[in-house]
């Protein structure tokens, strides 16, 4: 069987921050298709096609990766190093989706070749408010990566 | 055999120069000889005989003086009187009674002489040995001679006074055995590396005293290695290596104290760190749910279950701006500052433009005087008047025409910039409050506000070395007074001069 095609990778621990941020990309219908990971290595098994993931395939990329930095097992800024060192998954785009406004995690997040940053704000009005516009350009407005991407060269 | 020779010449004595066994030897022949004779004997002038003529010092020059004198006396004298008998002044026994008279005459006053000269050399001798003496005697330095077998043999009365032992007790035993145990070796080495003839220079070690304790003695030494002695000079430096040892121990405190600080600032940054990120995602979910719990069950809510989640939402709004503030303040304190020359009107009318949206609704008269330029963090100084500024149009809202006003006066030739506004102003009683975090002076209902924007704005004017106060009255309004530190000054003197 071929496992559904996912448009949105994202990367939480919280379950309760998941509900929030899941809400805020299913407002408007944008996505159809969100799989949530609840730690890195989960992130890490999902991206790599491995473990439970092994049926995926890599040129069938989800469009984008919401990735919070603090996370259990391997942290967030972690799996953003695999994925761009890596061929394979280097042209997903990556946002990080976090807290935390600290000027290291921005410099590191940025320096390892994150595709964004948004950070979540108290006020889930404009939580939700960012978090629809940043699943509206992604899926909407950016022409995503073609499939042969992501093939190793 | 020479000598012998010219003499017989001299007094016509030919036996003198005709030796029995040997032919007779000519004037010329006899200068030759002796010539060579002396030449040999002068030749090592530092073996023999010639060694006590050549030596300087009394014995050398008393034999300088008396040899000659010594040959030539007896020669002149005789030949004088000889001649004097040849002539016919007198006869023979006269002349040799004449000879023998004045030779005496002239020994006699020989010996005087040189005794008068020896008596002279060795009182000033004595003179010398007499002043040294007292120099060793009152010596603060503690001098001493010691042996190659490693014994004392003289020692001056510093060593009683600063060790406490007799100098009949130090010389007792091997001095190596006043010596700390640890430093024992290191004497040892010194001490033959001085036998071997070096001299040594500010050698360190420990001197037991009698009472048990230890004495830090700094020493110069240097051999005398015809006599096997050694000379040394030691200076307690006890108090002086208590010093040093004093300064090391603050200085480790101190390392100690700045790795402890550092930790704990690690501490802090980690602390704030978890805050940032872990504080705000249980805010967002309050927040989050109770406005879905509204937009979902809204219409099964009466009034009041939704003022009540509003009340709810507007505590985790408030909480998160609380947070914000706080992140802030921490981050000012640990930001390093990034100073430029900037000129204060610019940074003022950037904080406006911020505050647009709390400004185009009102009445406000800005009063916007020339302002210095200085050197300062630009960024940081943007978010002081960012602050102050904030809080004027606060504390205006109440009054139909706020006035607010910024300029600079020069105080003590530092430039002094102020706020002012007419807002509600407080009690000067409360002054003491107004820069701490948290504190706040007015109600939250009346105006809203986090209690940590001023102190934020002490912290930033603090690390610049300038500081702030207020002047207010109740209700007459508010005057908030800044220096921006070292970097006002000289832009403020160049402001005063246009």
């Amino acid at each position: 069987m071929t496992p559904q095609h996912v448009e949105i990778l994202l990367v939480e621990d919280n379950a309760a921050d998941a509900e929030l941020t899941l809400r805020a990309l299913r407002k408007g219908n944008l996505a159809n298709s969100i799989h949530v990971a609840r730690d890195g290595e989960e992130a890490l098994d999902f991206l790599f096609c491995r473990n439970a993931h092994t049926g995926r395939h890599f040129e069938d990329a989800p469009r984008f990766v919401l990735l919070d930095l603090k996370l259990p097992k391997v942290d967030g800024l972690e799996v953003l190093r695999r994925v761009k060192d890596d061929p394979r998954t280097r042209a997903i785009p990556v946002v990080i989706l976090t807290s935390s406004r600290e000027e290291r995690d921005l410099v590191e997040g940025y320096r390892l070749g994150a595709n964004g940053y948004i950070q979540k704000p108290v006020d889930f009005d404009q939580f939700r408010e960012i978090v629809h516009r940043a699943g509206l350009y992604w899926l909407l407005v950016n022409v995503p990566p073609p499939p042969q991407t992501f093939l190793s060269p | 055999m020479a000598l012998l020779s010219l003499v017989g010449y001299l007094y016509s004595v030919p036996s003198f120069y005709q030796v029995p066994f040997y032919t007779p030897m000519a004037v010329n022949t006899a200068t030759a000889f002796l010539t060579l004779g002396v030449g040999i004997l002068f030749a090592r002038p530092e073996q023999g005989l010639v060694a006590l003529l050549t030596r300087s010092g009394a014995a050398g020059g008393m034999a300088r003086r008396l040899f000659p004198a010594a040959l030539l006396v007896p020669l002149v004298l005789g030949w004088l009187c000889w001649r004097g008998g040849e002539a016919g002044y007198y006869g023979t026994r006269f002349g040799t009674a004449l000879f023998t008279v004045s030779m005496m005459l002239v020994l006699a006053l020989l010996v005087w002489l040189s005794a008068a000269s020896l008596e002279k050399t060795e009182a000033g001798r004595r003179r010398a040995e007499e002043e040294m003496g007292l120099f060793f005697g009152i010596s603060l330095e503690m001098l001493c001679i010691a042996d190659f077998q490693g014994h004392f043999k003289r020692l001056n009365p510093a060593w009683e006074a600063v060790l406490g032992w007799t100098r009949e007790e130090l010389q007792a035993k091997p001095f190596v055995e006043f010596v700390h145990p640890e430093d024992r070796d290191a004497t040892m080495r010194e001490a033959a590396k001085i036998m071997t003839g070096i001299e040594t220079l500010h050698f360190e070690n420990r001197y037991r005293c009698k009472d048990g304790s230890y004495r830090w003695l700094l020493w110069n030494s240097t051999p005398l290695r015809e006599r096997q002695l050694m000379f040394a000079a030691a200076r307690d430096i006890t108090e002086r290596k208590k010093r040093e040892e004093e300064v090391r121990e603050l200085n480790r405190q101190l390392e100690e104290r700045s790795a402890g600080l550092e930790a704990a600032n690690r501490e802090l940054e980690a602390f704030t760190y978890s805050v940032s990120h872990d504080l705000r995602a249980p805010l967002r979910q309050v927040d989050g749910f109770s406005r879905i719990l509204l937009e979902d069950y809204g219409p099964q809510l009466d009034a009041e279950a939704q003022r009540l989640l509003g009340r709810v939402r507007d505590g985790a709004r408030h909480m998160g701006e609380l947070i914000d503030d706080l992140l802030n303040l921490s981050r000012v304190a640990r930001q390093e500052l990034n100073i430029e020359i900037a000129g204060l009107n610019a940074l003022v009318q950037d904080a406006l433009a911020a505050l647009k949206q709390e400004t185009e609704s009102r009445r406000i008269e800005w009063r916007i005087g020339q302002l210095p330029f200085v050197e300062c963090d630009p960024a940081l100084m943007r978010q002081v008047f960012a602050n102050l500024l904030s809080n004027a149009l606060k504390f205006t809202r109440p009054r139909e025409q706020a006035v607010i006003e910024v300029g600079h006066q020069v105080q003590n030739e530092q430039a002094v910039v102020y706020v002012r506004d007419n807002g509600v102003g407080f009690s000067m009683k409360h002054s003491d409050q107004l820069f701490g975090v948290f504190q706040r002076l007015h109600r939250q209902e009346d105006f809203p506000g986090t209690g940590v924007g001023l102190a934020t704005v002490q912290r930033i004017l603090a690390k610049h070395g300038g500081r702030i106060w207020a002047e207010a009255e109740l209700d007459r309004g508010a005057a908030f007074f800044f220096t921006t530190g070292p970097g006002s000054r000289p832009a403020a003197l160049q402001e005063e001069k246009r």
